[in-house]
């Protein structure tokens, strides 16, 4: 990360991928706009939940929690403040990083399975309370509002498949850029560190627990907007956003993708979304594939799908 | 090195760092029992004694690794026996591992950085690293005292374990600390890469007047560094003095340099 980048060839590469995910509604289906704009919020979610795992190190099985506490806050400042878009994703935010300082307080006092264990409990507390609070949370039938429009009144429905597909896709976009931004600095690098060795960032001058606590309400924040953008483009929310397989998912898609690049995750969604879909044609039980093709990239490729990705040009450079 | 351990015993250097009853306790062990220390500014001094005789235990409780059970530490006349570990370093205040500790994952280099970062404060979550000159600067100044600088880009994990221990130092060093810490710097070196220590550990001391402590085993690297030695023995201060007034010293000769 010292050497000097060589930024050209992975620049026009990116802005390739962009100018064809702009295009790419063009020749989709209604329900092909639906599923990438699925994606997109997905992929946003999981590189949120990577900022907790991949950079600073804890394992979190409760990031349902920040991305339904996302979703119900922008649904909550759509139903009692404004039908303001803006509003309901600042809203989404600040709801999931209220919830992740709350329980990072207490999170990041203690470590590795003891982690995993609060951060479970309380999401499991969660999923039980907002099935039971159905006159809040509305259950699994969930709460059903307007869509939202852009550009006042009379503009174009936030909950149509083409419009949520580029309102997902900027705030992919958005988020990777922020998130690449935090990788480079030198915030990203200490959370780094905090991965490979508590001790010795203490022992150099950083406070782990309170880096530790930055870096969970980061990745809670990033989680809850990805939650309000799942909101505000289906004009919908349920309790089944705060299930324990949204937890899971989140630690699939890092995994499968690559925890170690801002990157990773989002490949790893976008291909375990497209890959469930695929293989869904024909057999009902899609966790038994994606099981096996977990195991198998832990097993050839620790490093993920991204690892691949970036393991290639060097190799061809190299030729 | 004469002529300064003669400043520091006649008092004309201050007094930075100072231990009062320094206690610690392990269940019913008595790991540190009662250690008053005074270390002067710019002096390097030695803790020396035999396996289990709480040499570690001291130093880990003046980084602030571990709390004490009882006493006092001051550093630059201020109590900070509640600080953290991380505040201490804040303070001036750094160490090197017994164990070797660096980062692994990251770049020799990244290593050093985030050490050097630290001393201008909270790290910033949106500039982009190349671009603060300065720290960067620093690391790899610090990288070429230590002797390393050639293995910048490498992951950490991946050098040697001479390297690494010479990395520490260098994180330590970044820090621009007042007190230096070693916990047995040349522990699993050769010979050869141990001296090497000694004499990338003298050109850094002319170079910034550090006060250090090493805990250190090899006895002759002891004598030709230290300018005052502490004997720990069961916890306790056996003796303390000059490296010739403990060499001469029956009771230090009788428990621990007697066998030699």
């Amino acid at each position: 990360m010292s050497s000097p980048r060589a930024p050209g060839p992975a620049l026009a590469a990116g802005i390739l991928v962009v100018a064809a995910l702009i295009a790419l509604p063009l020749g989709l289906s209604r329900f092909g706009r639906f599923f990438g704009a699925e994606i997109f919020t997905w992929a946003l979610y999981a590189m949120g939940f990577n900022v907790c795992f991949g950079m600073a190190g804890m394992l979190s099985f409760g990031h349902a929690a920040f991305f339904a506490f996302g979703a119900y806050g922008a649904t909550s400042a759509v139903l009692y403040l404004a039908r303001d878009p803006w509003l309901a994703l600042v809203a989404a935010v600040a709801a999931a990083a209220a919830l992740a300082a709350l329980v990072g307080f207490f999170a990041v006092r203690v470590v590795s399975h003891s982690f995993v264990i609060i951060t479970i409990t309380v999401s499991l507390v969660l999923l039980l309370l907002a099935h039971s609070q159905k006159e809040i949370t509305g259950g699994d039938d969930g709460i059903v509002f307007p869509p939202l429009t852009l550009f006042g009144a009379h503009g174009p429905s936030l909950a149509t498949p083409l419009v949520g597909y580029y309102t997902a896709l900027v705030f992919m976009l958005a988020g990777y850029l922020a998130l690449r931004q935090l990788w480079r600095s030198p915030l990203g690098l200490v959370l780094l560190a905090l991965r490979d060795n508590e001790r010795r960032a203490m022992l150099i001058g950083y406070e782990v627990r309170h880096y530790k606590w930055l870096a969970f309400v980061l990745s809670g924040a990033v989680a809850g907007l990805a939650g309000g953008v799942y909101a505000i483009t289906h004009a919908q929310v349920n309790a089944q956003l705060f299930d324990v397989t949204v937890s899971v998912d989140a630690v699939i898609w890092t995994l499968i993708g690559g925890a170690g690049s801002v990157l990773g995750p989002a490949v790893g969604a976008a291909f375990v979304l497209a890959f469930t879909h695929i293989v869904s044609g024909w057999i009902v039980y899609t966790q038994i594939p994606v099981g096996i093709l977990l195991i198998l990239i832990v097993l050839f490729f620790p490093r993920g799908l991204a690892g691949v990705w970036r393991a290639w040009p060097a190799r061809r450079g190299a030729a | 090195m004469a002529g300064l351990a003669g400043e520091a015993g006649s008092g004309v250097s201050q007094v930075v760092l100072e231990t009062r009853m320094l206690t610690r306790r392990f269940g019913g062990l008595m790991a540190v029992d009662g250690v008053d220390l005074a270390i002067h500014d710019g002096e390097l001094r030695a803790l020396i004694g035999p396996n289990g005789a709480g040499k570690t235990t001291c130093i880990n409780l003046l980084s602030g690794l571990l709390p004490p059970s009882g006493g006092e530490i001051r550093w630059q006349g201020t109590d900070v026996t509640q600080w953290s570990a991380a505040r201490r370093a804040r303070a001036g205040i750094a160490r090197t591992m017994q164990v070797t500790s660096v980062f692994p994952n990251l770049t020799v280099y990244e290593n050093v950085w985030l050490s050097a970062q630290r001393p201008l404060g909270r790290p910033s979550a949106v500039r982009a690293r190349d671009a603060i000159p300065a720290v960067g600067e620093r690391a790899h100044e610090c990288l070429e005292l230590a002797g390393i600088g050639g293995r910048a880009n490498e992951p950490a994990g991946s050098i040697g374990h001479g390297d690494q221990r010479l990395l520490e130092i260098a994180i330590a060093l970044a820090l621009r600390p007042r007190l230096l810490l070693l916990d047995e710097p040349t522990a699993g070196m050769s010979v050869v890469e141990s001296w090497e220590i000694v004499r990338r550990l003298r050109e850094i001391r002319a170079r910034d007047r550090l006060t250090v402590v090493i805990v250190e085993h090899d006895m002759e690297i002891v004598m030709e560094l230290a300018e005052r030695i502490t004997v720990l023995h069961l916890g306790q201060t056996l003796a303390e003095g000059t490296p010739d007034e403990i060499a001469r010293n029956a009771e230090v000769q009788r428990v621990y340099l007697g066998g030699r």
